[in-house]
């Protein structure tokens, strides 16, 4: 980071954790100067380089895209690279791991429960029986309507914010939780996709979108505006759905 | 990866039920008190107004308005004490203890409103 004429600090309190030595998390402060443009990331990056090489997080691309900086700024959930040290000027600044995921160090969290809810729920086009022969050469048909229908919930990039926001992921760790299940109605509603009978297990157990009481928290910090709260209800609808037919018609 | 499947959930009955219990609150409810509230301002006399005694006394003792009005008194019992049952999950109390309360307590209410109307329908006061 270049020092500027008008140099402002902030002080920036740290948690950190190193299994190693730590018996738990301690807090550490740092002054770190900023101008406009410097985000959370680039001020970790300020304090790894001029004050505390040992200083652990993870990030990639710097720009919201591979989702790998998630973490607490004074206590929402928020992307790193994404968050800026002006937006809270005049206040200190609190920067702490991912709620809700246990600590690997500093602010790495352990985010493999996510990924394997990820991988429960089967999140790819699993096709429909009459396409399970269908040429290699030929593709599927999708109108720009079926395609808007979903593609505000592709956007996910998996950065954990919104597990970090569930009241109910907080209370009961085998919530399948927004991210997931999000993934499991964007990939229902797709017209290629022919997996729902697969899926609906998932869908409809207590753990599934039943564990969800619309707090909407998860909506707030998402920062890629994904609304996981809104697949929720809509799954919700879907599993509603699934019974009422289940009723009527009883599968052989 | 999981070896078995998880049971489906019976929460969409609650959660249907809480749907249209949100459609009463939100619509139908609104609607009967603009209707009452304007009918009382229009004509405000007790005695011989629209709302007079007997009048309100006829239309519920009505057995299809009756009927109505039960099913819309019980939608808003279930859908607010299905609201709060949640809430206390949310709060973090958990126990079966707040699900007999909370759907006992509107089942409680839609009975206490049931004899209510018979006792006008046979016209015991």
């Amino acid at each position: 980071m270049e020092q500027t004429a008008n140099n402002k600090t902030m002080k920036i309190t740290v948690l950190r954790y190193r299994p190693e030595q730590d018996d738990k998390p301690w807090e550490q402060t740092f002054d770190v100067p900023y101008h406009h443009e410097t985000s959370v990331l680039e001020a970790l990056f300020y304090i790894k380089d001029h004050f505390e090489p040992s200083l652990s997080f993870r990030w990639s691309c710097r720009m919201a895209v591979c989702g790998s900086c998630g973490m607490m700024v004074n206590g929402v959930p928020h992307l790193a690279c994404k968050t800026f040290l002006r937006d809270y000027e005049g206040k200190d600044m609190k920067i702490e791991p991912l709620d809700n995921f246990p600590i690997e160090r500093d602010l790495v969290v352990d985010l493999s429960d996510l990924i394997e809810k990820i991988e429960r729920i089967k999140p790819y086009i699993i096709p429909a029986p009459k396409d399970r022969n269908m040429p290699l050469n030929k593709s599927y048909i999708q109108t720009p309507q079926q395609m808007a229908a979903y593609l505000q919930f592709a956007q996910c990039i998996n950065c954990g914010c919104c597990y970090a926001a569930c009241p109910q992921y907080k209370l009961n760790p085998d919530y399948i939780g927004p991210a997931a299940l999000t993934l499991l109605y964007r990939y229902n509603i797709d017209n290629r996709d022919g997996g729902k009978k697969l899926r609906a297990p998932f869908l409809n157990e207590e753990n599934g979108v039943w564990g969800c009481t619309f707090v909407g928290y998860c909506s707030e910090v998402c920062p890629k505006k994904v609304d996981p709260a809104s697949a929720i209800q809509l799954g919700k609808k879907m599993s509603a759905t699934d019974f009422v037919l289940k009723l009527i018609k009883p599968e052989e | 990866m999981r070896q078995f499947l998880p049971t489906p959930s019976d929460e969409p009955i609650y959660w249907l039920m809480f749907g249209a219990g949100g459609m009463v609150a939100g619509i139908v409810l609104p609607s009967i008190l603009v209707i009452m509230i304007l009918a009382g301002l229009g004509s405000p006399d007790l005695a011989t107004g629209l709302l007079n005694f007997e009048q309100v006394k006829g239309l519920l003792g009505n057995w299809l308005l009756a009927a109505m009005l039960f099913g819309i008194v019980f939608m808003l019992c279930f859908y607010s004490l299905h609201r709060m049952y949640h809430s206390t999950h949310d709060l973090g109390f958990h126990t079966k203890l707040f699900w007999f309360m909370a759907y006992g307590g509107a089942a409680a209410l839609a009975f206490i409103t049931l004899g209510l109307q018979l006792l006008i329908y046979f016209k015991l006061f």
